[in-house]
């Protein structure tokens, strides 16, 4: 049984300028490479599927899998370059993990790279940074510069022959450059809009070449792996979800913050660790991994937040961003906010997430202006259903989470909202109010 | 002396531009963050001078350009102060505010101009040494970590020696 709370990758966040290249080599950091560079990169690759390692993005795709769908050999697509680039565009609302790493420990990411990149046969890495996060773009360049000033980038690493090369790219503040194929859009110096896929990355990512596209999370923890070992790795967490995960609680929690636990943790154990609900006001919904998983409420405080555990309750781990609301919040408000935030930074590319979030926002805003209709929550479904399953990207589907599951265990307060609303007691109205003949 | 971020397309610029498109494998990546940190917004001058660094038409430039939250297109005045919306900072914010309770100290650098952060977006970074210091961490960012030295609690022990990579399957 392992302990409640397993600090791996936040290990080093409370040294004094855990930042900097001599606190992470006096803490043990940079000797994963050194073996790693020694190895045969397929073995590398066959030791991350045997960690089990999963995305830490929010899908939860298998790392080592990832790694060996990258073309190999002297001829046809393996022939092409290979890229390793990094989703640092951390942005689903209550999402705070890969910013902090980039924050406290830079040279975990960047040893991660080195050995992903040699995995892969890459001999170019770019790391994609939310161009809001200016300070963790400064302590990535730098530690980018500490490990190039040491030999451990760049031409012929510590005598090994091999090359590589790390540049850190900010954004420019675009939700959708999360989406792989929209930040390798952006990372090409065009607009930040998703690919249609297939092809996929592994094939034709970044310049049309084969391409890793991983997140910081993710990336970080394989120096840990090389070091520990996929037994070790496979100790924390579940079965099929295993090792340890960075939650990032907020919300109304007496000591909200980053825990680093093993995959499986429950919202109740977090909450014990979070000090309990602020001023003990009690639980009303919550998501277990941003705005984009479907929302659950008290009766889910023992589902195990693992990509299956969460699946099984009927949302989703995402990123582990686990938002907590009390009893005083108002579902249909915290929705709308929410789906304002969908319409905003939809990026157009595809009709049903362009129009639909336009309409769902209006009808949200509508209801809360006290003008809904008895029609509403049915119009709201019916939207919903026509942008789940058939955007271009997740952001569609995301946007949709937040309503049907709203509307799922709250139907009653969207229908009080709607209940109290003056124009619902004058009828007549109705044809005007909703643009259509009676 | 010249002030470093007024050099429209002059010397400096062009001597940035040409490093940043050498540290990327492939010469079509956003010069836009360079641009902007000149004039405090994207012009159509900016445009012009992206478009001819990279070969590509305007149209092509003014595309990422006008789509993307962060580049501006008025300029913008020597700070730019961005405030999060969201309903429980908001509601955190305005109980602090009531009820007098001080922000926590300020995590990475002191606040710098506009400009300086766009230079230092685009990949220069005019005294990185200085820059780079600073807070990591807010009480919240080390919940877990002080809970686990309080309490006791670690990762399991890895072995002393890292383990034999496995065969490729």
């Amino acid at each position: 049984m392992t302990d409640p709370i397993t600090p791996v990758l936040t290990r080093r966040w409370a040294e004094p300028r855990s930042w900097s290249i001599d606190t992470y080599e006096r803490t043990g950091g940079y000797q994963a490479f050194r073996d790693a560079l020694r190895a045969d990169p397929d073995e590398l690759i066959q030791l991350v599927k045997d960690s089990g390692l999963r995305g830490r993005g929010g899908a939860g795709f298998p790392t080592g899998m990832k790694w060996g769908f990258i073309p190999q050999g002297p001829t046809g697509p393996g022939a092409k370059p290979k890229y390793l680039v990094i989703n640092a565009d951390e942005g689903e609302p209550g999402t705070c993990k890969d910013i902090p790493t980039m924050m406290a420990d830079p040279h975990s990411l960047i040893e991660g790279c080195i050995i992903t990149c040699y995995a892969i046969r890459a001999h170019f890495c770019a790391i994609y940074v939310r161009g809001e996060a200016l300070h963790p773009i400064r302590r990535l360049a730098n530690a980018v510069r500490e490990a190039y000033a040491k030999g451990y980038l760049g031409r012929d690493i510590l005598g090994t022959g091999y090359d590589v090369d790390i540049v850190v790219h900010a954004g420019a503040g675009a939700y959708i450059c999360g989406e792989e194929t929209a930040l390798l859009e952006s990372l090409e110096g065009r607009k930040g809009q998703p690919r249609l896929k297939p092809p996929f990355p592994a094939t034709a990512g970044l310049y049309a070449s084969p391409t890793v596209v991983n997140n910081v999370e993710t990336i970080a923890s394989v120096p840990f792996i090389v070091s520990g070992g996929s037994d070790w790795f496979r100790l924390m967490g579940t079965d099929k979800s295993p090792g340890p995960k960075i939650y990032s609680v907020s919300g109304h929690v007496e000591r909200p913050g980053q825990i680093e636990a093993p995959l499986g943790t429950t919202l109740r154990e977090l909450l014990g660790m979070c000090g309990g609900m602020k001023d003990g006001i009690p639980l009303k919904f919550w998501t277990p991994g941003g705005s984009s998983t479907p929302l659950f409420t008290a009766e889910h405080l023992d589902v195990p937040l693992d990509f299956e555990g969460a699946a099984a309750a009927g949302s989703m781990l995402g990123t582990t961003a686990v938002q907590v609301f009390n009893e005083t919040v108002s579902v249909p408000w915290a929705v709308m906010k929410w789906t304002e935030f969908y319409k905003h930074e939809s990026c157009g590319k595809c009709t049903p997430c362009r129009e639909g979030t336009y309409w769902l926002l209006q009808i949200l805003e509508r209801m809360l202006r006290h003008e809904g209709t008895a029609v509403d929550i049915e119009t709201l479904l019916d939207v919903c259903d026509n942008i789940l399953g058939r955007a271009f990207c997740a952001l569609g589907d995301g946007a949709t989470s937040p309503i049907t599951s709203g509307i799922q265990y709250f139907r009653q307060e969207f229908l009080d909202l709607i209940a109290e609303q003056p124009h619902v007691t004058h009828p007549e109205l109705l044809a005007e109010l909703t643009g259509a003949p009676a | 002396m010249t002030d470093p971020y007024s050099d429209v397309f002059g010397e400096i610029t062009r001597t940035r531009s040409k490093e940043i498109i050498a540290r990327h494998s492939q010469p079509r990546s956003a010069l836009l963050h360079l641009v902007q940190s000149v004039e405090a917004h994207v012009s159509q001058a900016d445009i012009a001078f992206c478009a001819e660094e990279f070969e590509l038409t305007t149209a092509e430039v003014a595309a990422p350009a006008t789509v993307y939250t962060m580049y501006k297109r008025t300029p913008c005045a020597r700070r730019l102060v961005s405030v999060c919306t969201t309903r429980y900072a908001r509601h955190r914010a305005a109980t602090r505010s009531a009820s007098g309770v001080r922000p926590h100290p300020m995590r990475g650098a002191p606040l710098t101009d506009f400009r300086t952060v766009e230079l230092e977006l685009a990949g220069i970074f005019p005294n990185l040494a200085a820059s780079v210091e600073g807070l990591s961490e807010a009480p919240e960012t080390l919940l877990g970590v002080t809970l686990a030295a309080d309490r006791g609690w670690a990762a399991p022990a890895m072995p002393d020696t890292p383990p034999a990579l496995p065969e490729k399957k």
